[in-house]
């Protein structure tokens, strides 16, 4: 877990690029809300392992979305009832599970439809609020934490020392 | 410290902007770099060129931070991780592969597993061969041993082969449009045991559901067979109506002396209880008064000289007397409970008497009545045999077609409206709902399909062979819409069974089965063992028959069952010219053909109806044969009718003897109380006399003749 703060930390503060943690967090969103009891979940990891990202946003993100996301299982499965519903669809999804290991996926049921639906909603937004957030963090908000007396005086506390190295908030700019 | 390698090469406007600047994201950072950029021209095109002056970063610091940036700008590759994308095909293609090489051992194992799960005994396997991409599964030599007899196997199959559809595996179903299963034998023996060790060993849950009103209901009435309570029928009824002891027995109900037997039975024993302690009590009182009526007696009253002597007696005779009075008392009140007692006892005896001679009466005329008997109840005697057998035959067999039927419907899954299928409540907040499932497409199929099963059996050493085929066997009748039909057969030397039909699960389905049955060839025996006028039934049967439940779980059997070469015997019973009518009327059946038609309700009420023209034929024969031995009858009742009455009067004869006995105990005691009162006032007037004398002077020898009249009243007293 350490670590992963640490690489976040790490991440935020250096010249790695801003889509690292924003792809993670997005990709961490999505795998939260698709149920694991499947094909597709698996499959989905697999890219993101695979995905050169954040992995510490990925594990922290996705371990805060996975407690927050079962909250919205009813919103979830109506939506994905709605869509397996969807007239227009249905020839997709036809064409789909008469392709053999495809129905592995359970992209039929409407847990996996509806979260589905709402990852691959949520993906880019995410990722613009992310990259935003990150781009404003490294030019605006970082240097004005380093540079402000609070953070001075919370740098001699030896714990927020220790962390502060390994994030290395400063970017280098001491 | 040296310089990152970045800073050493020169770069063109393109690059630079590109793979240097457009990579440094914090602000700082891009104006450290730029701080040491300088510009200048490429010598053979003339394009810009952007390299370092390495020379401004003197200090450690600004290297270190120069080397921390050019770090950070050469870790930024693209998204895809392509070596590891690599390296994970490379592992799953290996995987593949190793599952490809290795499928049969993991499918054995898998197999094994299971069945040695479900049967809780040791399975082995010969072959597996699982060809997955040409979905076919062939497993061969296949034995799973019984678990309660491990040297034994439960069941072996030769051959199975399974023709899956590989599209619908990937949808998590399991679709064969071809099974065969050939080979299948039982019961054979095993080299080694069967027995699981102890870890794998399940324990089995012996709940057991409660039955169906139905098999409930089969099960009574097999039970009713077995302990002979419905046997209530056949014979036996016409026996009653000849055998005299039933004829009386049904006929006491309006005979009177039972009552007044009964009144004796219930008054008169109390009376002889109360009478032999009377008796005791009066005897002791008795006996002390006689004792000391006799101490007085034995004084000779001429001995006497004085007149003090003689009133000393006298005065002792007054004394006596007055002890005597309660005893006198007690025999006066007592002689005349005895009396009343006594008449209470002769009131009833000629009360009894009285009714025993109109009951005698009675039954004579009710034998003189006997014109002709009733052999209609007698007329189902073959079918009562069959009863029997059928009754238990259902309650034998049937319970296996109950379990095999609940199994069939506890494996269709729950009709679901998927529309309208409720969300399940979650039992913790992080939990997922689990969802519906939607099918597409006209082709959905339900997760468990065997479209076509082939079975072959065949058991050399028992010599039974059987065969058969179970088309379109599924969880989920409702989405496959069609219903599972079955033609089953089997033969084992004459014999042979088929059974075909259809087990319908769909939703309203009516009925749920239909289905047609044929068993021939089989040696029936139905014994009557030692029930009266029952008859036993042997010979060659041939059973047919349709087999209906109703999907309110009514059941409705329609069944023909003919006996050829039959051989219809019965146990000798009374009266022996009816056993006789009886026997030469069966031994003259040779076929035997009867109709069964079983109906049960939902609620569990029971029904059989048999009916048979044989019957009829014996129950003729019998009729003639018996309507000849009316005379013998009326005479058997009448002698019957006596030896009741003499019966009875022996019963009660029997209380009114003991109350006798007991009264006349009593009554000699009485007469002994007043024999002493006798005989002490006969001695007082004597000792009067003799003072008297005395006083007056008189005193004159008495003359007698050697008899005194007071002894000889004393001798009276036993």
């Amino acid at each position: 877990m350490f670590s992963y703060v640490k690489k976040l930390l790490a991440s935020l503060n250096s010249n790695s690029h801003p889509g690292d943690v924003a792809h993670a967090v997005s990709c961490a969103l999505l795998l939260a809300f698709v149920p694991k009891s499947n094909l597709l979940w698996p499959f989905l990891f697999l890219v993101t392992i695979f995905m050169r990202m954040n992995k510490g946003a990925f594990f922290l993100s996705f371990l805060l979305f996975s407690l927050i996301v079962p909250f919205a299982d009813v919103l979830t499965e109506r939506l994905g009832y709605a869509i397996l519903q969807t007239d227009f669809l249905y020839p997709v999804f036809t064409a789909m599970y008469n392709v053999p290991f495809v129905g592995l996926t359970r992209f039929n049921n409407t847990m996996v439809a509806g979260s589905l639906a709402i990852g691959a909603a949520l993906y880019v937004p995410t990722y613009i609020a992310m990259r935003t957030f990150i781009t404003s963090w490294r030019s605006r908000i970082q240097p004005v934490i380093v540079k402000s007396k609070i953070y001075k005086a919370l740098c001699q506390i030896p714990l927020v020392k220790l962390v502060l190295k390994a994030g290395d908030i400063t970017g280098g700019q001491k | 410290m040296k310089l990152h390698k970045l800073y050493r090469i020169s770069y063109t406007e393109g690059t630079f902007t590109k793979k240097i600047l457009g990579k440094i994201r914090i602000p700082a950072d891009k104006s450290a770099v730029n701080r040491l950029v300088v510009k200048g021209t490429h010598p053979k095109n003339g394009k810009t060129l952007y390299s370092f002056d390495v020379s401004k970063a003197a200090d450690k610091k600004t290297i270190a931070n120069l080397n921390r940036i050019a770090k950070d700008i050469t870790k930024q590759k693209g998204r895809l991780n392509i070596t590891s994308l690599a390296l994970a095909v490379i592992v799953l293609a290996a995987v593949i592969l190793a599952v490809a090489l290795f499928r049969n051992v993991i499918a054995r194992k898998v197999i094994t597993a299971s069945l040695e799960g479900a049967f809780g005994a040791k399975c082995e396997i010969a072959t597996v061969d699982l060809g997955f991409f040409d979905t076919r599964m062939h497993i061969a030599g296949l034995s799973v041993a019984s678990k309660d007899k491990p040297m034994k196997n439960l069941f072996e199959i030769g051959d199975f082969l399974l023709d899956f559809d590989l599209l619908e595996l990937t949808r998590a179903k399991l679709v064969a449009d071809e099974v065969k299963i050939t080979g299948i034998t039982w019961n054979t023996d095993r080299t080694t045991s069967g027995e699981l060790p102890p870890k794998k060993q399940k324990k089995q849950d012996a709940r057991e559901a409660a039955p169906n009103p139905i098999l409930a209901a089969i099960l009574s009435e097999a039970g009713k067979v077995s302990s002979g309570i419905s046997v209530d029928a056949g014979l036996a009824a016409v026996q009653d109506q000849l055998d005299p002891v039933k004829i009386i027995e049904r006929e006491r109900a309006n005979l009177s002396s039972p009552a007044i037997t009964k009144k004796i039975s219930e008054t008169v024993p109390q009376l002889s209880e109360k009478w032999e302690a009377k008796s005791v009590e009066a005897r002791k009182l008795a006996d002390t008064s006689v004792e000391k009526v006799k101490g007085l007696s034995s004084i000779n009253v001429d001995s006497i000289k004085t007149i003090e002597e003689a009133r000393k007696l006298v005065s002792e005779i007054d004394t006596a007397s007055k002890a005597l009075n309660d005893a006198i008392s007690f025999a006066k009140t007592t002689s005349a409970e005895a009396s009343r007692d006594g008449k209470t006892v002769s009131t009833l005896t000629a009360e009894a008497e009285a009714a025993l001679k109109a009951d005698q009466e009675r039954l004579v005329k009710l034998a003189d009545k006997i014109k002709s008997f009733d052999l209609d109840a007698g007329k189902g005697i073959v079918s009562s045999a069959f009863n029997t057998f059928i009754v238990s035959t259902l309650g034998a067999y049937y319970p296996y077609f109950d379990k095999g039927l609940s199994a069939f419907r506890a494996s269709q899954v729950a009709k679901k409206n998927e529309r309208s299928q409720p969300l399940k409540q979650k039992e913790n907040p992080i939990e997922r709902l689990p969802g519906r499932n939607f099918s597409f497409g006209s082709a959905s199929l339900p997760s468990v399909l065997f479209r076509s099963v082939e079975l072959s059996a065949h058991d050399a050493a028992v010599g039974i062979s059987g065969e058969g085929s179970i088309k379109n066997l599924t969880n989920d009748a409702d989405r496959l819409g069609k219903p599972v039909s079955f033609d089953l057969s089997a033969k084992h030397g004459k014999m042979g069974e088929t059974v075909t039909g259809i087990v319908d699960a769909r939703t309203g389905a009516e009925p749920i089965v239909d289905a047609a049955f044929d068993v021939k060839g089989y040696k029936l025996s139905i014994d009557s063992g030692s029930e009266a006028g029952m008859p036993s039934i042997a010979g060659n049967s041939t059973i047919t028959g349709k087999l209906f439940v109703k999907g309110t779980n009514e059941v409705q059997i329609r069944s023909k069952i003919a006996v050829a070469n039959a051989k219809l015997s019965i146990n000798s019973f009374n009266p022996a010219f009816l056993y006789r009518a009886s026997k030469d009327a069966l031994a003259n059946v040779r076929d035997v053909t009867i109709s069964a038609t079983v109906d049960i309700t939902p609620e569990g009420n029971f029904s059989l109806a048999l009916g048979t023209d044989v019957d009829e034929k014996i129950n003729r024969a019998i009729r003639d044969s018996v309507s000849g031995k009316i005379a013998e009858v009326k005479a058997s009742v009448k002698k019957e009718a006596y030896a009741y009455v003499e019966a009875e009067r022996k019963k009660y004869f029997s209380h009114v003897n003991e109350f006798t006995a007991s009264s006349k105990k009593s009554l000699a005691a009485i007469q002994d109380i007043k024999a002493g009162e006798k005989a002490l006032a006969t001695k007082k007037s004597e000792a009067e006399k003799r003072v008297t004398q005395l006083l007056t002077g008189k005193i004159v020898p008495k003359k007698t003749d050697g008899k005194n009249p007071v002894n000889s009243l004393l001798k009276k007293i036993p």
